[in-house]
This record gives C-alpha cells, sequence and structure tokens, in this order.
C-alpha cells in the first residue's frame, strides 16, 4: 500500500496542475492525466467535498466553481482576499496533505481524520 | 500425523513453494463494465478486468467474486482522474491479472449497480444468479473455460454457494472467514441474537444499497476517502442507468428486520424457508457432488468462524485444506491477544493472493493432487502445526471443577452442599473489539480482562507446573438455577500470568431454553453437545429449579505457560452486543458445585506423552 500511496502522490503533483491567479482570487486546475477519459470531469459539487475532506475547507464557504469538461479546467473563484488566501494555502500542499491523510489513517492515526467535516 | 511446521514456515509459504508463472513485470490491463442479463431479465453490473498482451488469441482463466459490498467503487477527486480502481482492488486485480488470470466482480442482485431486489441474502434466485454467471464467464472470448472463486465473509459465502451447482467450468473456491450455519454462526450464537452486529449489518447494507458511502466512514475510514460509490456501469443511451438500478433495491428487506425476534432454528423467512436454507451446511450433498476443492481459513478469534473451518474439515468430503490463525476478521489486522502490540499482519495480503493462485493451479493439475489437510496457529507458542485429522492425535479432555473459594481444581467436589451466588450484571460488556463487532472488520482487543472480570463471577486455577497445550473446543457441564424464566450464561476462558494480567483465549455463551441435548442426529457433525435450537425441543426455564446445561466454548490453540494459572470468568449479559435475556428484571443465578451437582469444564488439551 505505502507503494501505491507514493506513486499517487506523484501521479497527482504530475498530472494535476495548479494555478494561482492572485489578482481575481482564483485557483485553476488543469487536469493533464490521459487515464481519465469521462465525459464530465467533474461537478462542483465533487470539487467542493475534495477541498473539504483534504484541504479542511469549511462547507460554508462560500465559492464559485466551474467545470469545463472539454478542456479539463476547473475553476475555483474566492469572493474576496481573505478566502482567497485561505483557498491559496490549501491548494499549495493539497495533494501532499491528501495522501499524508490517506498514509496517516492506513496506519491506524485517525486525529485528522476525526476533524473532517463532512457528511454524505 | 500432527507436525510443526519449521520457525519460519507457514502455511502460506509451504503452499506456495513453486515460483509462480508470471506474464510480465509490468503491462496494461483492460477493465470495462457491463450489464449482464439473468433468466428473468434482472441486470447484474460486472467489472471485468484482463491482462493486456499482444497476443490477443491467449484465453484466461477466470476468478469470479460476487459481493453485495459493492463490486467496484466510483473514487472521489482527485482519485478518479488518475486511476480506475480503489488501491486494494489494483492490488488484488494486478497480482491475478499478472500471472495470467481474467478477474470479474459481480454486484449480486439488489445491490450496488445491479438491477432487481432481495428479501435476504443468498436467495434462491441470487444463487442461481452465480450459474448463469458461470456460464457466462466461459462463453466469453478470452475465457479458457476455467473458473475459480474466492472471497472472504459475504463473498466468501457466494463461492461457497457456487459449488452447489456441479457446473464443471468452477475448479476450486477458497473460502475465507465466512458462514457455514447462519443460525449459529452469525444470527443467534448460542441461541442468542446477535443484535448489534445485526443491526449494523442490515444499516450498512442498506445505506450502501442506496448508493451512500457513510457506513465506511467510521469501518473503514481509508476506503471512505477514496470513494464515493458503487462504480456505475456507464450507458451512452441512458445515464440514468444506475439511479433506475438504485430505484429498485428501495423492495430489499434486511435481516435485523427479518430475524430480530428470532429465537428458534425453524423460525421461518418471508419466503417460507428456515435459516437453515441461507446455511451452506444445507447443501452438503451438492457441494461435495461437485467434488471442487476447496480451502478454507478464517481465525480463532474471529466470531464463530474458527469453527467453521473444523466442521468443514469434519464433513465435507471434497479435496481440501484448512488455516487457522490468530487475526481478526477478513485478515486484515493482527489480533493475537497475547501480543497486543503487534501491528504488522501475517501472511500479507500479497502472501494470501499467491497461496490462492497455487491452490487454483494446484487443483486443476493432476501432479499434486490435495491432500486433506488442517494448519493451525497455536497462539503463545507462536508456531505453525497441520494434522491430517481433527481433532489432532494426542487430543484428550482435562476436566476441571468449580471449587469454594472462586477455584478452579482438579479433582471433583466431596461435599453435598456448595454453590455460588452471581447476581447478573447487565452491564457486564466485552466492549465493541471483541470477536463479534470484528464482522465489521473491526481489530480484536480484549485487553487486560482483570477489570473486566470484576463485574462477573470466576474460578482459578493454581499456577500450571509445566507447559500445557490447549487446542480443540473447551466443552462446560454447569449445574445452575436462575430467579427468572430465562437466561443466558457466558464464560470465558482466560489466562493469568504470574503478573496479575488476564489474558482473554476464548468464549462461548448459551440460552437456557435451548438446554436439551438433543438425541436426533445432528445437522452436521460438530466437536460440541448437539442442540437442535428448534421449537419442539426448548425446555421451561423453572425460577429456582436447578438445570444442567453444556455446551461447547470456541475452539482455540494456545500454550498455558509454566507459571500462569486459568480462569473460567461467567456473566450473564455482554452489554453492547448481545440481545438481554430475560428482558426486564435483575436475575440472580446459583452455580452449584457440589458432588450431587457439580460444575466443569472440560479442556481439549494435547497430550506430549500420546504423541511420543
Amino acid at each position: 500500500m505505502e507503494a501505491i500511496y507514493s506513486i499517487l502522490r506523484a501521479e497527482l503533483i504530475e498530472n494535476i496542475k495548479i494555478e494561482f491567479d492572485d489578482r481575481n482570487y482564483t485557483v485553476y486546475l488543469w487536469v493533464k492525466s490521459k487515464q481519465f477519459t469521462d465525459e464530465i470531469i467533474a461537478t462542483p459539487h465533487d470539487v467542493k467535498v475534495m477541498l473539504i475532506i483534504f484541504g479542511g475547507l469549511s462547507e460554508k464557504t462560500a465559492l464559485t466553481i466551474e467545470v469545463n469538461s472539454d478542456s479539463k479546467i476547473i475553476k475555483i473563484i474566492s469572493e474576496n482576499k481573505n478566502e482567497y488566501a485561505l483557498l491559496k494555502s490549501i491548494m499549495e500542499n493539497i495533494w501532499d496533505d491528501t495522501i499524508d491523510l490517506l498514509e496517516q489513517v492506513n496506519s491506524g492515526i485517525l486525529t485528522k481524520y476525526q476533524k473532517i467535516k463532512y457528511e454524505d | 500425523m500432527n507436525e510443526k511446521l519449521d520457525d519460519e514456515s507457514n502455511p502460506f509459504s509451504e503452499l506456495a513453494k513453486q515460483p509462480l508463472t508470471k506474464l510480465k513485470d509490468s503491462y496494461e490491463r483492460i477493465i470495462y463494465d457491463e450489464y449482464v442479463t439473468m433468466r428473468d431479465g434482472v441486470k447484474l453490473a460486472v467489472t471485468v478486468s484482463l491482462p493486456k498482451l499482444d497476443d490477443t488469441q491467449i484465453k484466461f482463466p477466470t476468478f469470479l467474486s460476487q459481493t453485495r459490498y459493492w463490486r467496484a467503487m466510483k473514487l472521489r477527486v482527485p482519485f478518479r482522474w488518475l486511476i480506475n480502481e480503489l488501491p486494494l482492488a489494483t492490488v488484488v486485480n494486478v497480482l491475478y491479472n499478472s500471472h495470467g488470470y481474467a478477474t470479474v466482480s459481480v454486484d449480486v442482485r439488489g445491490t450496488g449497480a445491479s438491477f432487481g431486489s432481495r428479501n435476504f441474502p443468498f436467495t434462491k434466485e441470487e444463487v442461481q444468479d452465480g450459474n448463469e454467471l458461470l456460464n457466462w464467464i466461459v462463453a466469453q472470448p478470452w475465457s479458457n473455460g476455467m473458473v475459480f472463486s474466492s472471497g472472504g465473509s459475504y463473498l466468501g459465502t457466494a463461492a461457497e454457494y457456487l459449488a452447489t451447482h456441479n457446473n464443471p467450468s468452477l475448479k476450486a473456491i477458497v473460502l475465507g472467514h465466512c458462514s457455514w450455519d447462519a443460525f449459529l454462526d452469525g444470527a443467534a450464537p448460542g441461541g442468542c441474537y446477535n443484535h448489534t452486529f445485526m443491526q449494523m449489518w442490515s444499516l450498512s447494507g442498506k445505506l450502501q444499497d442506496q448508493n451512500n458511502p457513510k457506513m465506511f466512514k467510521q469501518n473503514i475510514p481509508s476506503f471512505w476517502l477514496m470513494m464515493e460509490g458503487v462504480k456505475p456501469v456507464i450507458s451512452e443511451s441512458n445515464p440514468n442507468l444506475l439511479q433506475e438500478a438504485i430505484d429498485q433495491h428501495i423492495n430489499n428487506q434486511y435481516v435485523y428486520e427479518l430475524t430480530k425476534d428470532l429465537n428458534f432454528r425453524d423460525d421461518k423467512l418471508p419466503d417460507g424457508n428456515q435459516v437453515d436454507y441461507i446455511s451452506t451446511f444445507y447443501h452438503k450433498k451438492e457441494i461435495e457432488a461437485s467434488k471442487v476443492p476447496i480451502l478454507s481459513w478464517s481465525s480463532w478469534l474471529d466470531s464463530g468462524y474458527g469453527d467453521v473451518v473444523i466442521n468443514r474439515f469434519l464433513n465435507l468430503n471434497n479435496p481440501q485444506i484448512g488455516i487457522l490463525g490468530d487475526w481478526n476478521h477478513g485478515a486484515a489486522l493482527p489480533s493475537n491477544q497475547f501480543f497486543p502490540e503487534r501491528n504488522e499482519i501475517q501472511p500479507t495480503l500479497d502472501q494470501l493472493l499467491k497461496t490462492w493462485i497455487h491452490f487454483f493451479e494446484r487443483s486443476i493439475n493432476n501432479s499434486q493432487p490435495i491432500k486433506k489437510m488442517l494448519y493451525y496457529y497455536t497462539m503463545v507458542e507462536e508456531k505453525w502445526k497441520k494434522t491430517d485429522t481433527w481433532p489432532p492425535r494426542g487430543h484428550q479432555y482435562s476436566r476441571w471443577y468449580f471449587s469454594d473459594n472462586n477455584m478452579l481444581v482438579d479433582i471433583p467436589p466431596k461435599e453435598d452442599a456448595g454453590s455460588d451466588l452471581y447476581k447478573v450484571d447487565f452491564f457486564a460488556s466485552t466492549g465493541k473489539n471483541n470477536r463479534w463487532w470484528t464482522l465489521m472488520g473491526f481489530k480484536i482487543i480484549y485487553g487486560n480482562r482483570a477489570e473486566r472480570d470484576l463485574k462477573l463471577w470466576t474460578y482459578t486455577s493454581e499456577p500450571f507446573e509445566q507447559d500445557v497445550e490447549i487446542t480443540g473446543n473447551p466443552i462446560i457441564s454447569m449445574n445452575l438455577s436462575t430467579t427468572h424464566q430465562d437466561g443466558v450464561i457466558y464464560t470465558y476462558l482466560e489466562d493469568i500470568n504470574p503478573e496479575g494480567v488476564v489474558t482473554y483465549i476464548t468464549d462461548s455463551h448459551f440460552r437456557f431454553i435451548h438446554r436439551k441435548i438433543s438425541e436426533e442426529p445432528p445437522l452436521y457433525k460438530t466437536m460440541v453437545p448437539y442442540h437442535s435450537y428448534k421449537k419442539k425441543d426448548a425446555l421451561e426455564v423453572v425460577p429456582n429449579k436447578v438445570m444442567e446445561i453444556k455446551y461447547g466454548l470456541y475452539s482455540t490453540s494456545v500454550v498455558i505457560k509454566k507459571g500462569h494459572r486459568i480462569r473460567i470468568a461467567i456473566a450473564g449479559h455482554d452489554r453492547e452486543t448481545f440481545k438481554k435475556y430475560p428482558s426486564t428484571g435483575k436475575p440472580i443465578l446459583t452455580i452449584y458445585r457440589n458432588s450431587t451437582n457439580p460444575s466443569y469444564i472440560d479442556i481439549p488439551i494435547i497430550s506430549k506423552k500420546d504423541l511420543n
């Protein structure tokens, strides 16, 4: 399992590019993976759930999420400077945080996991 | 023969000695989902994973798994942008594919992305689907006509049911941690309703059938993090297929609602059948007629599923290998109570899967016929052993009597009088990490029971003068009375080291109304006293009248070290696990321990003298 997590971390970093547009309080996700062939890349809800579970974003945080499945580009737009700063800090480390959380949980360390505020 | 394996050996290394043929170290796989239509029009969701080879004419044997827990998962983002499956499924499928096996995973009817509905598990329709799936697989262009099936828990039982069809394409089955007698192994062990498990299992099944991953959040966090639901079968013409399938699951019924008032083995299910019909022992003749080789494996500590391996070994004449270890349900976590600090599980998933592949290959290779053999792990001695007979040679019972001053002694009582009063403590509990909760995947942790024993009534031996191996089912015989008209006795066998640490070995419990030792031929051969659990054999419990109660504890294999003591701890309830009997009142039990009405435990030991 450890080997798989290591591969996953590298794949996330390589295949999902993150770019920041500080002026417009916007984060861009560009899914470059060739293995993903579904017509719809994600729903805005899918993206928000990812931010809540792996980034610790509050469910109440107002964001505009635009998904373009043709270009495989996702725009996440914050409403103001403060919320953008929070979003940016989440996105700067999100793939490391994602895999770290998986590895922790797999080792039975649930401290961070138990703080996740999301219910299916 | 009884034989100890070498220090470095275990059944997995012994059964998988030869290197396996591998197609390639690294290659692509072909994965696709489709619906397979059954005889009554119900569509089952199927995921196929094949080795992708340059030579497209090569045909593969197939590993089939039928599940009610989702055949494959739709991953959350970002994972589904990168991979098709959960890492666990990837490990399994990659390994099988790399050794030249196709894999086919199926959502059974009424579950996952499949259509249909179900009244209870393993209905006639669901079992018949298995036969149709075997026929569908061998008709596929990539199939070489041979199918194997393995799985744990529900998937294991589904694999065992495949053998009832006598379908020539089924070549071998590997049955992990699964039931044999649905009444005693799951629903009502000792005739007491397994309240918590049945309720949790029903709730989690209901959530899954409605495509809600919530049940994994608490039980399997790593699954919950990665997935959002069952993997759909994509149809360009109908994007709502998954929802249409899920809508049909609304008609499902769940075992808790159907069985929460279960008292007797012959109580009826909604279709008029008894619980026995969904027990694989009931289909013994068909399973034997198939002659399908069986590898059956479990743990001493997993619910009643350790005894299942022994029961199959005693009752089925199929070529068979049994394995009994010291891990939790599904062998995901170590659970040897004498080494609670252990974190790593032996065998690894890789070892398990390779052992299963070896078993499949031996089952179709006449040069290495499968001989009946049972491998078992003796805790504290920390050694694997094997035997071709059960109980193992040297097995004999050593009788220990309940005595005054809470002592357990090896001489019968001489006095006419002698009894102890125990006021049932309905707060007594083994907690949420016991042999029953592990059915939901939890680690088994009984811990140091010294404090818990304060709520129980105990009998403790003098320190042992030499090491003694206990292997088999201890049998308890008690003369007791109660102040009420119903009740249950719980018996724990424990080890106490010189420092006073109390370690759980095994246990069982028994509802008084079922105490009649039946004179009818047993439903199957067993190592413990036979009670029918049928309504006609129920005996009235008359307050304050002495009853003789004799029943088996779950099998185990352990060494009691020189200087350690053994303890019998007695309770009247296990609060967080079983239904309460009687439902009201505060019963007081009288445990008799005199020459007229003795109480004792027969402990199965392996006599070194007899072995030599």
